[in-house]
């Protein structure tokens, strides 16, 4: 039986004449040799309808207290925009409390590994499930929450909104910041998230994960001053990921950015 | 004319109340909507710009795929950065110099000295060298077209073959994985044989892309292809590299893959049909693509 296709990285080191082309297969692996065999073990894992609902409540719970505790307790050092109350609690204004750092809100980041294509263990499909949630949470947080990802688009500062990312995805995104981040949401006094999920398909030949994508669904309630009716902003896409010698990190992404107009008593 | 003031009047009514009682528009859900969605796509990978040499061998069942002739000889660029292509079609027959065998049909090389002389031979012939070399046989191509579900392509030509049981009509086909064997097969009833064969490769490449890109959006798709690449291909790279290129690959838009087949003229050598290569052509498609995997200048 042979094998049905091949890829060969030529071995040789580049030099001045040219690089020097070694077999390409020396010290090839041979996976598998039955090419007819095109079968793949999957799992796919369902995000737990109770769990789901226990963590809608406690979000909604949450959500109900913060923004019970923003209308009682006011929050007069920082709305000088005009917006009266604080949505949801989880917004955050343009200026920051005390001129310097600004606290980032929780972001309610719903993940999980859905999809296994091979073999991974329970136990190390909840690893990389943690991993992916504090590596997209923290993407998430800087590059939309962050006021200062609105105030200040500058090159230099665009660098530092994407945390988590491999250099040449970084290099990549401070170029396509515009949507990548609330760059374009300048005029915007409050970014307050409704919705985001990172639900993730893994590939794990021989129990190792050696790649996975995380489908990304985030969407903003974006308040202007004066009243302005707020704006549903949406993000949809992919994020690659990769495990590197300094862990889990993004190496591309695949996201759209679309504003769905004001918000209606009916919209979603 | 009292029965037309009373309906003027009733008319009156029903628009005052349905100012009063209908919310304003602001307040409304719109019942349709027209918004715009931008969209953003980036991969790093170690290389801007790669080039793949894409060979179809032509062993036959037990015969070993990297020391067999090649039967298609495809040079693929991709720019990452730019999602633009270009693929440079070799005819299998293109009489070349052969490092260390003298000359001979550019196919031979794959059987004399494996992947790394088959690039040394293309290298010769066009000036550029492949990043990776990519071997499949019949067998392996089938599968992978099985694999995505199909391809369909976009035919130049009605054809036949009296040597393979297929048939092509002009315009769009949709194949299964025997059926675009043939077309990337087929060339005894092609008007510039080998030629439009080698168009045709490019062609069933471009529907490739265009396949899986219309599947990556999937949950899992990628995956699924990466798994099954680890488990059939005949590799030195690692499961990661595998993914990372895989991602990185289908970056590239089939409406900026364009080609070219280096062309020739027929002859013979030693009583054997060979082609001789257009090098000037050669040269001057690969010097145009080289840095940016970009053919400004075309054909």
């Amino acid at each position: 039986m042979t094998t049905q296709a091949e890829v060969a990285r030529p071995s040789g080191v580049a030099a001045k004449a040219g690089r020097r082309y070694g077999v390409g297969l020396r010290g090839a692996r041979r996976v598998r040799q039955d090419a007819d065999v095109h079968a793949v073990t999957e799992r796919r894992y369902d995000v737990p309808r109770t769990r789901r609902r226990v963590a809608t409540a406690l979000s909604a719970g949450l959500v109900l207290m913060m923004a019970l505790s923003g209308c009682f307790w006011g929050d007069s050092g920082r709305d000088s925009g005009g917006a009266s109350g604080r949505d949801a609690g989880a917004g955050i204004e343009n200026s920051a409390a005390d001129g310097g750092q600004p606290v980032l809100p929780a972001l309610a980041l719903r993940t999980g590994v859905t999809r296994v294509i091979g073999e991974l263990e329970p136990a190390a499909r909840k690893r990389l499930a943690r991993t992916v949630d504090a590596l997209v949470g923290r993407y998430l947080k800087v590059a939309f929450l962050d006021p200062r990802s609105r105030s200040d688009t500058s090159d230099e500062a665009a660098t530092s909104r994407f945390p988590g990312f491999t250099p040449g995805a970084r290099a990549q995104a401070v170029a396509d910041r515009r949507l990548l981040t609330a760059a374009s949401l300048r005029d915007a006094d409050r970014v307050t998230p409704v919705l985001a999920t990172a639900y993730v398909s893994v590939v794990a030949p021989q129990g190792k994960p050696v790649g996975a994508t995380a489908r990304l669904a985030l969407d903003l309630r974006v308040s202007a001053d004066e009243g302005n009716r707020p704006v549903r902003v949406r993000v949809r896409g992919r994020l690659l990921l990769t495990p590197t010698s300094q862990g889990w990190r993004i190496f591309g992404y695949d996201l759209a950015q679309s504003g769905a107009g004001p918000e209606g008593r009916r919209s979603r | 004319m009292r029965a037309r003031g009373r309906r003027l009047c009733l008319l009156a009514l029903v628009l005052a109340l349905a100012g009063l009682l209908m919310p304003d528009a602001s307040l409304r859900t719109p019942p349709a909507a027209l918004v715009r969605v931008d969209s953003a796509s980036g991969v790093d990978h170690p290389r801007e710009v790669l080039w793949v040499l894409a060979l179809g061998s032509d062993a036959r069942e037990g015969q070993p795929p990297l020391r067999s002739r090649a039967d298609a000889i495809q040079l693929v660029g991709l720019n990452l950065r730019t999602g633009s292509g270009t693929v440079i079609g070799i005819p299998r027959d293109s009489w070349v110099g052969i490092p260390g065998f003298g000359s001979d049909r550019i196919n031979a090389a794959l059987e004399l000295g494996g992947p790394q002389l088959m690039a040394e031979a293309v290298a010769g012939l066009v000036g550029i060298r492949p990043d990776y070399v990519f071997v499949t046989t019949f067998t392996g191509f089938k599968s992978l077209v099985t694999s995505i579900g199909g391809v369909t392509v976009d035919s130049r030509l009605a054809f036949t073959d009296d040597n393979m049981v297929g048939s092509i009509r002009q315009g769009w086909n949709k194949l299964n994985g025997p059926q675009a064997l043939f077309f990337g097969r087929a060339r005894h009833f092609l008007p510039r044989g080998d030629f439009d064969r080698s168009a045709n490769q490019q062609e069933l490449l471009r529907a490739i892309l265009r396949k899986v890109r219309a599947q990556q959006d999937q949950p899992g798709f990628m995956e699924r292809g990466v798994l099954s690449a680890t488990r059939n291909l005949y590799t030195d790279l690692s499961p990661t590299e595998i993914y990372r290129l895989a991602q990185g690959a289908t970056r590239v838009d089939p409406e900026r893959f364009h080609g070219c087949v280096v062309n020739g003229s027929y002859g013979f050598v030693n009583g054997a049909s060979i082609v001789f290569p257009n090098r000037e052509q050669a040269r001057r498609i690969a010097s145009d693509a080289r840095a940016d995997a970009e053919l400004d200048g075309g054909c």
